[in-house]
């Protein structure tokens, strides 16, 4: 029988194992992932399923996308999360599913934003439309609203 | 083998609820492996956690695939040296090198008196051998894989496992004692 050779050679070496906060940031990024729904750019097909999930499926738009802190592939992929994960990702890790936007240049997120909002909420009213007794426009974010963590 | 069993059990019907608990059993179960092996096929604890990264978001987004595998081990395993590939093809490097500042090899606690190799030494020394070898002495020393788990995880017999680490340890021996005055 062949003696295996000693190990003691690289016995006073180890290879790191993965830390704690490796372990953190790799689970969230990959519970969004698993989570996510990508929102195609057409948004309108999408209109009536997303409505009726809307209530029961908290949903974001991740401002981050837009200042760096994700490398944003096109398909909207969470990938390379270098920095430790801000605390809103990791609270949007928790949530039963995350809806993420495709990549879009920092100038078109508020243009985005609006389009999920009105994709979630109804669109904004013609502005020759009168508002209902006792509502205002401005007031259509109403509490409990999936979007509320836009 | 047992506790391995019950894991990949309880990996699968996770999956198979499509219950993101998933990833932190697979996490608990593989990811300490599954970064030894990264680091030893690229000879860089950044790449290696990068690499461990885009694991964990490719079996987010495959799921499907991990669920039906015939052995979670052998292909957690596979799509870590897909994925380690992967980014030695991007960052266009045809032979590994050991980056002092970033060195997957470490003292360990209590260096054992009498062995003047240094970690970067070793890692370099380590870095000559064929990835082939050098994963299997990785996981057999350093995880303390049998080979019979060595071989489930890369899908070779327990001989070719065995006769790897065999004909890798006498190389790196003998590169050693070359290099010792």
């Amino acid at each position: 029988m062949k003696t295996m050779p000693d190990e003691s050679i690289l016995k006073s070496f180890r290879v790191p194992g993965p830390a704690p906060e490796l372990r953190a940031r790799i689970l969230a990024s990959a519970r969004l992932e698993w989570k996510k729904r990508v929102l195609p750019s057409e948004w309108s097909r999408l209109r009536n399923p997303l409505r009726a999930l809307a209530a029961s499926i908290a949903v974001a738009v991740l401002g981050q996308w837009a200042n760096g802190r994700l490398a944003a592939s096109p398909n909207a992929s969470v990938a390379r999360v270098r920095e430790p994960l801000p605390r809103e990702l990791t609270e949007l890790a928790d949530r039963p599913a995350v809806f993420l936007i495709p990549a879009v240049p920092a100038a078109d997120l508020s243009s985005r934003q609006a389009q999920l909002r009105d994709l979630l909420e109804g669109p904004a009213p013609l502005p020759d439309m009168p508002a209902p007794q006792g509502q205002t426009y401005d007031n259509r974010q109403t509490k409990g609203s999936p979007a509320s963590c836009c | 083998m047992q506790p391995e069993q019950d894991s990949d059990g309880r990996i699968r019907d996770a999956l198979s609820r499509d219950d993101p608990v998933a990833l932190d059993w697979i996490w608990e179960a593989y990811a300490a492996r599954l970064l030894a092996f990264a680091s030893a096929i690229l000879c860089s604890h950044h790449d290696a956690e990068e690499t461990l990264q885009n694991v964990f978001l490719k079996i987010a987004r495959n799921r499907d695939r991990l669920a039906d595998a015939v052995s979670l081990k052998a292909y957690l395993f596979t799509m870590t040296r897909n994925e380690a590939c992967t980014l030695i093809r991007k960052r266009g490097r045809r032979e590994v090198s050991v980056d002092p500042r970033d060195l997957w090899l470490v003292p360990a606690g209590n260096p054992e008196p009498g062995l003047p190799e240094d970690a970067e030494a070793a890692a370099q020394r380590l870095a000559t051998l064929p990835v082939r070898q050098r994963d299997v002495i990785v996981l057999k020393v350093f995880r303390e894989m049998t080979f019979d788990d060595i071989a489930g995880a890369l899908d070779i017999s327990p001989n070719t496992a065995a006769s790897r680490y065999r004909y890798g340890m006498d190389k790196l021996k003998r590169r050693m004692n070359r290099g010792r005055p």
